[in-house]
């Protein structure tokens, strides 16, 4: 249903009259008339919570990311060998971290997060120079947004570990010197990992958010 | 790395042989006091223990009938009764008597030979373990016991979980603990022993994200929207088996109306409530909803059941009453949605009984008011368009004869006088239609509000599409 088609009382006719001479000036029909999206007018209100969003969006990036590698490169997801065994020690959340729903703990978890969101950054500049796509410029920025806005939510600022810049040179010249195939298997990887570590952010952020709404 | 490797080349060689049973499926313990043997394999029974040769006469009974020798199928040598080939008809309890004393009594099953063991996992949330069945076509003897060989690729753990026997559903069933964040690989084998011959199933290969398949949603109601005769408004919960609201679904719900087949199809993350805004004007509707994990983890789940609603309809006022007095009693799931439902229909669900004697008036009267409008309109269009046509080709024989909509403006004098009629009146309409908060993705707004194209009814291809 045209959402025009449903101005209410006093206005139906002059609606009507509106509907009638745009819909002879030839402008294109909206496509929700048909059967477009049925639904979808109800839903208006977004998430109220802007780290929420922010997760959500640098996960949809990053998987597109993943997606577009897996068409045309085929490096896609289901081969377990090349997963199972790496040396790249990314990040990811486990249930040590206390941020599962077994053992939930905001005071570890969060740290946990920002800390494996910073870890990140170096291997996002290092796709980011590989790839020379948008979206990883993207996905660098709004992860660094993301660790500030998170920061803010950790009550003990120094639970934080600051991330060595010697490290993060040395890890990125070491990216830097693979080659070929181990790049490749690097790349997608590290956006393998990074999808899955912003799934559990995702998880962690949202579920703070239900708490707070709730108490 | 070397050994995953391995292991997965190990993979088509267990799965090959469907005899062989792979090392570590145990023999399992079932119960000694009876034997058993499988459908026309042969069994000796043994009156006397060891080699011993009897100091007297003996003979056999089965279940107090007398057993004697038969060419070909029965030998009695000594103290031992042969069956060369065992029938289920030989079932039963054999006792064998000593010069007319009886001496022992043996239990004999003779069982079918089992059928391959067909495993299949599933996990129906992150916080539930994983369970893997084996649905049997025959049903096992009594005595059958099962048991899952499991391997954890990665760790190189090899383990046995038990297996139970479901009597209600007929099926062995075993379950497995994972931890809510292992997406590892495994490999198990559903072993199963009839206390004669053992059977493994075929290699199942799985990782632990890979086998979630969540339950369908459940309670679902299928309502009326009060003076929408093409809503139909659907709420629906999770399963009680995913129990979580840390890890989240998303669901597709298919609807068609009664008397079609073709379904449409929507997606909805997150979310447990939507209104189907297209459906048919009286017609019944079948809706179905199933779920996922969010992040696209494991397999959808199945359809949920049918359940059937019809739109509002003024002629059938009383169903529309019950309805709607069924949706108000149902309550509504997530305050977002109740909110932006009052926000855009005053009307809607929240009111109960519609108002006698209004439910005709207003479309009676936009109908009587749009035919009479549309018909003036349509009436001042092709006399303008005719009026402005004579002029246009007296002055400007030489112009094409076609012209784009927006270039018309500049040659023609008389055109701000018509736009000027009809421009405030669009206006409003623009920004009154974009305020509502409809949310269709913006592109009805977006194509009206194109100032690029100012609505000229002198121009003929509104009438006259070429």
């Amino acid at each position: 249903m045209n959402p025009l088609l449903r101005i209410t009382g006093s206005l139906r006719p002059l609606a009507l009259i509106l509907i009638l001479l745009m819909s002879t000036a030839a402008v294109p029909i909206p496509d929700s008339l048909g059967d477009g999206s049925p639904g979808d007018e109800v839903i208006t209100k977004s998430s109220s919570n802007p780290d929420l969003e922010i997760a959500k969006q640098l996960h949809t990036t990053a998987s597109e990311l993943k997606n577009k590698m897996c068409q045309t490169q085929n490096l896609c997801d289901d081969s377990n060998e090349a997963l199972a065994e790496n040396n790249l020690n990314l990040p990811n959340i486990t249930e040590r971290d206390g941020c599962l729903t077994t053992g939930f703990n905001e005071e570890t978890c969060l740290p946990r997060i920002v800390s494996g969101l910073q870890e990140f950054d170096t291997y996002l500049r290092y796709m980011e120079t590989e790839m020379k796509d948008n979206k990883l410029q993207y996905l660098r920025m709004g992860t660094v947004q993301l660790i500030h806005k998170l920061k803010l939510l950790i009550k003990k600022t120094d639970a934080v570990p600051t991330p060595d810049p010697i490290v993060s040179k040395n890890l990125l010249s070491e990216l830097q010197s693979l080659k070929a195939w181990s790049k490749n298997m690097a790349l997608r990887l590290i956006l393998w990992h990074y999808t899955r570590f912003m799934e559990g952010t995702i998880r962690v952020v949202r579920f703070l958010h239900t708490r707070s709404i709730a108490a | 790395m070397l050994s995953v490797i391995l292991a997965l080349l190990a993979v088509p060689f267990l799965a090959l042989g469907d005899q062989l049973v792979p090392e570590g499926c145990p023999r399992l313990d079932v119960p000694g006091d009876m034997l058993v043997q499988v459908l026309g394999a042969p069994i000796t029974l043994n009156c006397l223990d060891g080699e011993l040769e009897p100091n007297g006469t003996i003979h056999w009974k089965l279940d107090d009938k007398p057993v004697g020798p038969q060419l070909g199928q029965r030998e009695m040598v000594g103290g031992k009764l042969l069956l060369k080939s065992v029938q289920h008809s030989d079932s039963g309890n054999y006792t064998c008597y000593l010069d007319g004393r009886p001496v022992k009594t043996l239990p004999l099953l003779v069982v079918d030979p089992p059928e391959e063991p067909v495993c299949s996992c599933r996990r129906k949330s992150f916080i539930s373990s994983v369970c893997c069945e084996w649905s049997f076509q025959r049903k096992p003897p009594p005595q059958t016991k099962a048991v899952l060989l499991v391997r954890q690729l990665q760790k190189e753990e090899t383990f046995q979980r038990p297996c139970q026997y479901l009597q209600g559903s007929q099926k062995f069933s075993c379950h497995l603990n994972l931890g809510e964040d292992d997406d590892s690989l495994y490999l198990v084998f559903l072993c199963v022993d009839n206390g004669v011959v053992r059977k493994s199933s075929k290699a199942y290969q799985f990782k632990g994200f890979e086998v979630l398949q969540p339950d369908p949603p459940t309670n679902i109601t299928v309502t009326a929207v009060n003076k929408s005769p093409h809503w139909l408004n659907v709420t629906w919960k999770d399963p009680p088996s995913w129990n979580s609201i840390y890890y989240r679904l998303q669901f597709e719900l298919r609807y068609r109306a009664e008397k079609t087949s073709t379904y449409t199809i929507i997606q909805r993350k997150d979310r447990h409530s939507l209104i189907i805004s297209d459906a048919l004007r009286g017609m019944r509707h079948v809706v179905q909803i199933r779920a996922r994990e969010e992040f696209n983890h494991g397999r959808w789940s199945e359809w949920s059941k049918e359940i059937t609603g019809t739109p509002w309809t003024e002629t059938n006022s009383f169903a529309a009453e019950t309805e709607l007095f069924i949706s108000t009693q149902v309550p509504t799931t997530s305050d977002d949605y109740n909110e932006s439902l009052s926000r855009e229909n005053p009307e809607g669900v929240t009111n109960t009984l519609p108002v006698p004697g209004s439910t005709h008036s207003p479309y009676t009267f936009l109908l009587a008011g749009g035919s009479l409008v549309l018909g003036m309109i349509l009436f001042i269009g092709i006399i303008l368009r005719y009026r402005k046509k004579s002029k246009l080709t007296a002055l400007k024989e030489s112009k094409p004869d076609v012209l784009p909509p927006y270039s018309l403006g500049p040659l023609v004098p008389e055109k701000p006088q018509s736009t000027t009629v009809l421009v405030p009146f669009i206006s409003p309409s623009v920004s009154a239609s974009s305020s509502e908060p409809t949310n269709t993705p913006g592109h009805s707004g977006k194509d009206i509000v194109d100032l690029q194209s100012p609505y000229d009814i002198t121009n003929r291809d509104y009438f006259f599409p070429r």
